[in-house]
């Protein structure tokens, strides 16, 4: 059952919020020790919502479109009163004293919050590994890296924990997992979802989004929780478009980006088949195939939102890196020290550049295309063991390739769906991605939805036993 | 600030910065005193910056972004 058939259960009286909240968090009970996708439950509280829900509609209250359905999310969104650790030591008893917008609109909408999910530590890492808090497992094949940083996001969704799940995405962070898991990703332009109440890492690269397995369930989420905030000056006026009632438009006659460089480099024979295959399905949906020609400057991007990362989280993390230094994980810690070295002026002029590059990208590739389509990763699912940066000395060149094809559009602020597309031979999923114009998540959305009309991969389900 | 302010010339000296960024080991310098050293690579950088033109103000971006949207929406 998906979310949105779940949805449509609870509001038809076929199934209650109960039923579905308790086999959820039976599943969570069985399946946990084995992918380590949990950072905290209360299972009473989980069930006293689900009754609350079940009462509301019993007594005629008019309900939200995620009325009663379970949702869990990545342990950095902030709820009054209840502890958000965000993968750390340092953060482990945080209670913090309001609620994070995102999670505000979930509530209104009906939605339950069931657990709080494991992560990377403070979202600065793109394998899942957490020196503190311990690693999630990949549930395809748990000898396998879960992406990151919004690592239990990805496991708890791809495991039938929960419906869908919040994560957050800086530099791939809710399209990696999602990609490394075998699930729809949205990472939304630059300013489209609220982050008050969500831990910063990048303010100026930070984006909130949904993981979910379908991009029907994702568009559901992503209306929820779109939209100006006053509470975060950097969210944008541009009004919401209508997300699920633009899923069934006609995709025919759209032009579909293929890459001419940069996204296809060092991709992997079996990624490129599957990708390839991806495309001839749009082709034959009446999507027209329109080869692109990439700026020059998007090779640096990479390297580039790194730097903002590194140096913005430096500044969060400098009173913690002086008092509480050996309280991070040493992955972590090594990563916001690089931080501190930045000198202001090229930080500067990294900023300043940004903007002159999202124009000449968007005037060059979307003066051409409606959507870009790329590998989302160019790599199979590493196992842990070879994504280990902890022992890998070819640190900073295997992080730059995790995230070749993710970092550019955090640079440019640019929306990115990631849509599962098939497995690669060793049975782990492999994606593509979407990216498209500021503000164009209703035009991913219909193009992944028509994908999946077409395609099964989306109703695999990992075998946890 | 606008488009012609942007010092396309800065894109080498800008990678040049980031080889060296990226070849940075943090094991190989003392963190016994971080916080003094963001200080002091916070004050040289202000020093650089002086007289340079920038934008670092993400609410401006967001406006751009809205700028570079479909207009047939």
């Amino acid at each position: 059952m998906t979310l949105a058939e779940a949805a449509a259960a609870i509001a038809a009286g076929d199934v209650s919020s109960r039923e579905l909240t308790e086999a959820c968090l039976a599943r969570m009970t069985a399946l946990n020790p084995k992918v380590n996708a949990l950072a905290g439950l209360d299972e009473a509280d989980a069930l006293a919502q689900a009754d609350a829900a079940d009462a509301a509609r019993a007594k005629g209250t008019a309900l939200g479109p995620l009325h009663g359905v379970p949702l869990a999310h990545k342990d950095m969104y902030y709820r009054r009163g209840r502890v958000s650790a965000c993968g750390s030591n340092i953060r482990a008893d945080f209670v913090p004293d309001h609620t994070a917008t995102a999670l505000e609109r979930l509530d209104a909408a009906g939605a339950l919050d069931i657990a709080r999910l494991n992560m990377v530590e403070f979202a600065f890492g793109v394998t899942g590994h957490n020196d503190v808090a311990g690693t999630p497992r990949n549930p395809w094949n748990t000898d396998h890296m879960t992406g990151g940083s919004s690592s239990g996001s990805g496991v708890a969704v791809a495991s039938r924990m929960c419906f869908g799940a919040l994560g957050s995405d800086t530099g791939g962070s809710i399209r990696l997992p999602a990609a490394c898991c075998g699930l729809v990703g949205m990472k939304p332009t630059y300013g489209r979802v609220s982050r008050h109440g969500a831990m910063p890492l990048a303010h100026s690269l930070d984006t909130v989004g949904p993981l979910t397995r379908t991009v029907r369930d994702n568009a559901l989420m992503m209306q929820a929780i779109a939209g100006i905030d006053p509470n975060d000056p950097v969210t944008a006026q541009t009004p919401v478009g209508d997300y699920l009632g633009g899923l069934d438009k006609a995709v025919r006659g759209l032009k579909v980006g293929l890459p001419e460089s940069f996204f296809y480099e060092g991709v992997a024979p079996e990624v490129r088949a599957l990708v390839e295959a991806s495309l001839k399905v749009f082709e034959d949906r009446g999507c027209e195939i329109v080869p692109v020609k990439i700026p020059d400057a998007v090779a640096v991007m990479n390297r580039l939102t790194n730097l903002i990362t590194a140096t913005e989280g430096a500044a969060v993390h400098s009173r913690w890196m002086q008092e509480r230094a050996a309280d991070y994980g040493p992955q972590t810690r090594a990563r916001l020290a690089i931080g501190l070295f930045t000198p202001a002026s090229v930080y500067l002029r990294v900023l300043t550049l940004r903007k002159q590059l999202v124009r000449e990208f968007c005037d060059q590739v979307f003066g051409k295309v409606d959507v870009l389509h790329t590998p989302l990763m160019v790599m199979p699912v590493p196992t842990l063991a070879e994504s280990n940066m902890s022992a890998n000395p070819g640190f900073a060149d295997y992080l730059l390739k995790i995230g070749h094809n993710t970092r550019p559009g955090n640079f440019l602020g640019l929306p990115g769906l990631n849509v599962p597309c098939g497995f690669t031979p060793d049975g782990l999923p492999c994606s593509f991605q979407l990216m498209g114009r500021p503000f164009d998540e209703g035009l991913l959305y219909r193009l992944g939805h028509a994908y999946q009309q077409a395609t099964d991969w989306h109703e695999k389900a990992p075998d946890l036993g | 600030m606008t488009s012609s302010d942007t010092d396309t010339g800065a894109m080498p000296a800008l990678l040049d910065w980031l080889d060296q960024f990226q070849g940075f080991r943090p094991e190989d310098v003392s963190l016994a005193d971080p916080a003094g050293a963001s200080r002091n690579a916070a004050k040289a950088g202000r020093e650089a910056a002086r007289d340079l033109p920038f934008d670092a103000d993400p609410t401006g971006f967001t406006r751009l972004l809205e700028t570079l949207a479909r207009k047939d929406a």
